[in-house]
């Protein structure tokens, strides 16, 4: 039970009503909030984790997936900006 | 001479021998080998990053440091101004906002960062002392928070700190945190935790680059060869 509050006055500037408004409130509306906020976190995460990332424009790693492997989005088309290290290209 | 990507490979002449024996054991001399044998800056400052990092898992790290900078941003002009800027006018107001939101952001991409690099195991390979800089940073962050709440000097904050108060005395903490002194709470939060703040996370951040970013459990080993650019 909250302490008991004296008689709410308030003259305009602040609601001061509002702060003893808080009080009366119940330990489960009070936890709203925090719900809502871990559904965003866990709605965050699982994007993160559906959502494919843009594929680079160029591959200068030498690391190309084999066909069927990772997320699917191998099969973008790779625009040329200039010819990979001859040493990082690998044979395939 | 200008040369093509990847030609010319960066390389620095820093042989202590080359010198006269006195200077081959000067306290700068020996900082800035150390620094650059630890960071070369290829590693410092990569160009690319290995495949796996193709995920938007990744992406939580680097929103956190946004919203810090967002926090540094809004949070000085409200250092300057004063409080009856930010509860008296409407642009101080806007600010208030601003930074209230990118502390929201703040500890929302923290938690994605720090529960995707858990679950990633982020902490494997000589990487212990970058998860416990990224908890000492996060550490840093609540207490941050706190002072800042502390800091508002409107009810919400009398009412937060009344309530805190005793909370922080009961861990016996309270003859030197005491949260309605209100000048000790704005001075940690405006000057000592943020610069702590900062600190910490460019330790953690030169930590992640000198470990490289953790391979996830199934990389294939064709995967985990250092990039180009990485060194």
């Amino acid at each position: 039970m909250p302490p008991p509050m004296p008689p709410c006055e308030s003259t305009g500037l602040i609601d001061l009503c509002g702060v003893g408004a808080f009080l009366s409130r119940d330990w489960f509306t009070l936890q709203v909030s925090n719900l809502i906020w871990f559904l965003v976190l866990l709605a965050l995460i699982a994007l993160a984790i559906a959502i494919p990332f843009p594929t680079r424009t160029t591959d200068f790693t030498g690391y190309e997936q084999p066909a069927g492997e990772g997320d699917g989005d191998e099969a973008a088309p790779e625009a040329t900006i200039g010819e990979p290290p001859a040493a990082l290209v690998q044979e395939s | 001479m200008a040369t093509g990507w990847g030609e010319q490979p960066l390389s620095i002449d820093d042989d202590p021998q080359k010198l006269p024996p006195e200077l081959r054991t000067t306290l700068d001399g020996r900082l800035r080998r150390w620094f650059f044998r630890t960071w070369p800056p290829q590693q410092l400052l990569p160009d690319a990053e290995p495949v796996y990092v193709k995920s938007w898992l990744y992406v939580a790290g680097i929103m956190t440091l946004t919203s810090l900078v967002m926090l540094f941003a809004t949070g000085i002009p409200l250092a300057i101004m004063g409080p009856q800027w930010w509860m008296g006018s409407s642009l101080g107001g806007f600010f208030d906002s601003m930074h209230y939101w990118a502390v929201q952001l703040f500890f929302l991409f923290l938690f994605a960062h720090f529960i995707s690099v858990f679950l990633m195991g982020a902490f494997r390979g000589r990487r212990a002392l970058t998860w416990m800089l990224g908890m000492l940073a996060f550490l840093v962050g609540v207490v941050t928070a706190l002072t800042g709440y502390a800091s508002l000097q409107d009810f919400e904050a009398q009412w937060i700190t009344t309530q805190g108060k005793d909370g922080i005395n009961s861990t016996g903490m309270g003859w030197f945190f005491n949260l309605l002194d209100t000048s000790q709470m704005l001075t940690l939060h405006v000057v000592v935790l943020p610069l702590t703040a900062l600190g910490v996370v460019a330790i953690h951040l030169l930590w992640v680059r000198k470990r490289g970013i953790a391979p996830p459990y199934d990389a294939l080993e064709s995967h985990l060869t250092r990039e180009e650019g990485a060194t």
